[in-house]
């Protein structure tokens, strides 16, 4: 009997009966903006426990906080309570794919691999996939969503060669077709100066003079440049909308979303 | 039984041991104390004591960090205080936060009615950041000391402006490049008058072959631009040379006030 007594305190005193994470004191932690200290806390949690899920958990957040995303998709996918947590999950899908639409993408291949897919449910995941094909159905999105939805696919339905033919019929129309409406006038006053210059010079100087061939190339090289600008301009329009529509889905869906509560 | 009471002990023994780690460890240590503790003094007292220990390893940002959650009216030691005061302007004047260090350093003046050398030279360095009339006032206040004479130099540096800035720009205006050259910039004065005078050739050339619309296309288009461009060019590189010149004036006046750091060091204070 006395010798179990002893054992008892034995494990008592080196084994000390602490909770493993006092959550009050990471809120606190987290509230005063104390990262070396929680960085620390966690370290020491790991030296006292090993590396137990529930501090990984905490760690997984606290990268998430830090935005240390490699740390944090390590942690994340060793961490089984990450995967057990809708919340943590959608939050994090917030937060990365402000950070990269691609990071996003692969939290959410992980997610089908080591958690329970649960974010093949949330709005950002749908409207991800929405985005890669705006034919899809898109009921799902609220109306506030919806305006947003409607500037990506019609971003998205617009053609390439329809705007370089434009450009090519008349200079910068192509443009107005893709929505720059703000640069068609600057480059269209651009291409009539140089056509101005290419006029005089044929009439005045003959189309031979070396005048007139430094006219025309420069005419030329703005002439062409607005058509290919304008198919190039056409993909970062697409691009931009597409992260707009993304982000507009991640703000929604952030309200009410805390990653320490 | 025996063995089991000495492992016992040794397990006791190793984990004090292990208790001794390093700053970062006794910061949280600090912390969790804190967080515990519910009588805003204690809890002051702590923040100090964790303020304090964040100077013993210079990890200033820190400090300044720790500094602003000391409340140095919960402070009721006087020495202690007035210790926290000093080293709170010192710490804010080298996390370049003037401001909060002329607040702490008045403080701190008023407090102590301080007379020393080291704190009439580090009132000079805080004040100096802040406005003139800050410094001033601060001049008139303190007694006349030759040995600061050279912290002059830093009023010397503040009002510095280069003489005859305008001229280089004028000249520019009237002689492009010219004023770029002046400034020592040799190949880019040459580039200006090169492409000022070409575009203005080429446009003489236009009008007097009658294309008009071309010659004021491309005088708008390249000749204003180059003759703008050269004005803005020569303002840039007189601003330049003027920063270079106070550059200069700065790092000499900074070796005087090295030199009388040497004599009186001004360093944190920090309680027993």
């Amino acid at each position: 009997m006395r010798t179990r007594l002893v054992y008892f305190f034995f494990f008592l005193v080196c084994f000390q009966a602490r909770s493993q994470v006092n959550s009050e004191f990471v809120d606190y932690l987290v509230i005063s903006e104390l990262n070396k200290e929680h960085k620390t806390y966690l370290d020491q949690l790991t030296l006292d426990f090993g590396e137990t899920d529930s501090v990984r958990y905490y760690k997984t957040k606290f990268d998430l906080l830090t935005n240390n995303y490699d740390s944090f998709q390590n942690e994340f996918n060793s961490c089984k309570l990450c995967w057990k947590d809708t919340s943590l999950i959608n939050y994090s899908s917030i937060h990365l794919i402000r950070f990269s639409i691609e990071r996003a993408n692969k939290f959410w291949k992980a997610d089908s691999t080591y958690g329970s897919f649960v974010s093949k449910n949330s709005i950002l995941r749908k409207s991800y996939n929405l985005s890669l094909n705006p034919k899809l159905d898109d009921s799902f999105l609220p109306y506030e969503l919806k305006f947003h939805f409607q500037e990506y696919k019609s971003a998205y339905n617009k053609k390439a060669w329809v705007a370089g033919l434009l450009s090519a019929a008349i200079p910068a129309s192509g443009k107005l077709y893709i929505g720059r409406g703000n640069s068609f006038f600057g480059a269209f006053a651009l291409n009539v100066v140089h056509g101005i210059i290419l006029y005089e010079a044929i009439n005045r100087k003959g189309i031979e003079h070396p005048y007139t061939i430094v006219s025309a190339g420069f005419f030329g090289v703005f002439y062409f440049s607005n058509i290919f600008g304008t198919i190039h301009d056409l993909k970062r329009v697409k691009n931009e909308r597409r992260k707009h529509f993304l982000y507009e889905v991640a703000d929604y869906q952030s309200a009410d979303l805390y990653l320490y509560e | 039984m025996k063995s089991l009471i000495i492992s016992l002990l040794i397990c006791i023994c190793t984990s004090s041991a292990f208790g001794q780690a390093g700053y970062e460890a006794s910061m949280l240590e600090l912390e969790q104390k804190i967080f515990s503790e519910e009588n805003d003094s204690l809890r002051n007292e702590l923040c100090l004591k964790k303020f304090n220990l964040s100077l013993m390893n210079f990890d200033a940002r820190r400090s300044f960090f720790e500094m602003k959650r000391v409340n140095d009216n919960l402070i009721s030691n006087i020495s202690q205080k007035n210790n926290f005061l000093w080293n709170a302007s010192l710490v804010s004047k080298l996390n370049g936060d003037f401001e909060y260090a002329n607040i702490y350093f008045d403080q701190y003046l008023e407090a102590t009615n301080d007379s020393n050398t080291n704190c009439l030279i580090l009132g000079f360095l805080i004040k100096n950041e802040n406005d003139t009339s800050i410094l001033n006032a601060f001049e008139r206040q303190i007694p006349q000391d030759s040995s600061l004479a050279c912290l002059n130099c830093l009023n010397a540096v503040k009002g510095f402006k280069m003489k005859r800035k305008g001229a280089y720009v004028k000249v520019s205006y009237l002689f492009p490049g010219l004023g770029t050259m002046m400034t020592g910039d040799f190949y880019n004065g040459i580039g200006s008058i090169l492409t000022v005078s070409g575009s203005g050739v080429g446009m003489y050339y236009l009008i007097s072959n009658n294309m008009y619309y071309g010659s004021a296309i491309w005088g708008y288009l390249l000749f204003w631009r180059f003759y703008t461009g050269n004005v803005r060019l020569a303002k840039t590189k007189v601003n330049n040379l003027e920063q270079k010149k106070k550059a200069l004036l700065a790092d000499d006046c900074q070796q005087q006030i090295k030199a009388l750091l040497k004599n009186n060091q001004i360093d944190f204070r920090l309680n027993k």
